[in-house]
């Protein structure tokens, strides 16, 4: 009676307190939201076949956190012969304001890539949505692939940005 | 072998102990990694003096509340919250916690018991409701900082306007507000150590209690706009205030002011005859 009342319990809520630390612990490698922040671009082929060029990295703050990626429209490119600066955003709608005057340029167009999806204004809800998703796939023992929300801006002579092949583009500079 | 024999209230305290241990592990292990041992320790193992003080009035208040007859579901909402728990993620540990807390509010027969339920379930729900509430308000958030800064700041310069989470100015952006910046995550902290004080030092929230809570909030929230408005005002200013020397201090003298007030609003001050 002993056994069944007390020592079983005892010992299965105690293999449980243990099990569930040490898996927290051994599931603690994901990069942090600081270093997901700084992961460098590749580059984008994609682009530099539209006749562009890649015209640097750009801090948007005086930090290395939220640094755009620039591309620029060569002149005789029909699309675009401007600038192109593409941003990660992996945590918040923080850098929406950064992104629609980077480095002192006044954008003329702007908008946001979640998932290959285009966006007008940074989608807060969708992205909350699909980090929970993300989170729930992990669990589970899915693989997954980076979630990141892309604030894109183009200045006045890049009046076609939108066009571009972004779902192509984004696998190039941010591969998963 | 005599094995221990637990009350309810003995495992109620086994349940969170091992919740709390699940809700903390990742910030002590990283803490522990990152800084070492001796670090770490002086760093309080990366848990935040608010979540720590509020361990404290949970352990004080299981410690005087009397022993309670066990309730026919304990073994099943247990055994629940600790097949919860075996998930690797903090925020459901949160969660666990929270249901556990509520389920103890729900049944404790005891006053102790209830405000150990009451404080837990405002610390466990703090993480996971700040976190969601910040990041899908992100820009209503940070916009109603920004505007109370602009506001300050256009009084003594008139070419000082908003845009979004940017103060601009002639010459450009002049501060960029964001997350860390903003009020939202000290307010949070402030309001957990006046609830744990105040559930645990008065049977019922008085007058004085809800004007402590006034003064502190109000206080955080204009401390954080002077900071910002300050560090706006020159690059000088801003280096002096985005250090951790700064950080440091302005915590320091934030949880002193809190704690003050906050037993202040629970009348701990006045002798009891």
């Amino acid at each position: 009676m002993l056994y069944t009342k007390r020592i079983i319990p005892t010992v299965f809520f105690s293999l449980l307190a243990v099990l569930s630390l040490m898996l927290k612990v051994t599931t603690m490698d994901k990069p942090d939201f600081a270093e997901e922040r700084v992961k460098p671009f590749e580059i984008s082929h994609t682009l530099l076949q539209k006749n562009f060029r890649r015209f640097g990295h750009s801090r948007l703050i005086n930090s290395p956190h939220y640094a755009a990626e620039i591309y620029n429209g060569l002149s005789d490119n029909p699309e675009c012969n401007g600038l192109l600066f593409i941003l990660s955003m992996p945590e918040n709608s923080e850098a929406e304001a950064l992104i629609s005057t980077p480095s002192g340029f006044q954008a003329n167009e702007q908008f946001y890539i979640l998932n290959h999806h285009l966006y007008d204004t940074f989608p807060s809800y969708r992205f909350w949505l699909s980090k929970i998703k993300q989170r729930l796939l992990e669990l589970s023992g899915l693989k997954t692939s980076q979630n990141v929300v892309f604030g894109v801006s183009a200045t006045d002579q890049c009046l076609n940005a939108r066009a571009l092949p972004w779902k192509r583009i984004m696998k190039e500079l941010y591969p998963s | 072998m005599r094995l221990p024999s637990l009350n309810r209230n003995g495992v109620i305290s086994v349940v969170i102990f091992i919740c709390l241990a699940n809700t903390l592990i990742r910030p002590i292990t990283s803490a522990i990694s990152d800084q070492g041992i001796w670090g770490a320790i002086i760093n309080s193992f990366g848990v935040n003096t608010a979540v720590r003080f509020a361990i404290g009035m949970i352990v004080i208040n299981l410690q005087k509340a009397s022993i309670e007859v066990p309730n026919k579901n304990d073994h099943l909402i247990i055994s629940i919250i600790m097949l919860g728990i075996v998930i690797p993620s903090t925020t459901i540990s949160w969660l666990c916690l929270a249901g556990f807390a509520g389920w103890l509010f729900k049944t404790s027969q005891t006053t102790y018991l209830r405000t150990t339920s009451a404080i837990l379930l405002v610390l466990s729900l703090r993480d996971p409701l700040l976190s969601n509430v910040s990041n899908l308000f992100n820009t209503e958030i940070l916009a109603i900082d920004t505007f109370l800064v602009s506001m300050t700041l256009s009084v003594v310069d008139a070419s000082i306007y908003q845009r979004s989470n940017l103060i601009m100015g002639d010459d450009g952006v002049k501060l960029v507000i964001l997350k860390g910046c903003s009020s939202l995550t000290n307010l949070s902290y402030a309001f957990l150590i006046w609830y744990s004080i105040t559930k645990t030092y008065t049977t019922q929230i008085t007058k004085q209690a809800w004007l402590a809570l006034f003064i502190i909030l109000s206080g955080i929230f204009a401390c954080n706009m002077l900071r910002l408005t300050l560090m706006a005002t020159s690059e000088t200013n801003y280096h002096l205030l985005h250090n951790a020397t700064s950080n440091s201090l302005q915590s320091v003298l934030m949880l002193f002011t809190v704690l003050f007030l906050s037993f202040w609003g629970a009348k701990c001050f006045i002798p009891r005859g």
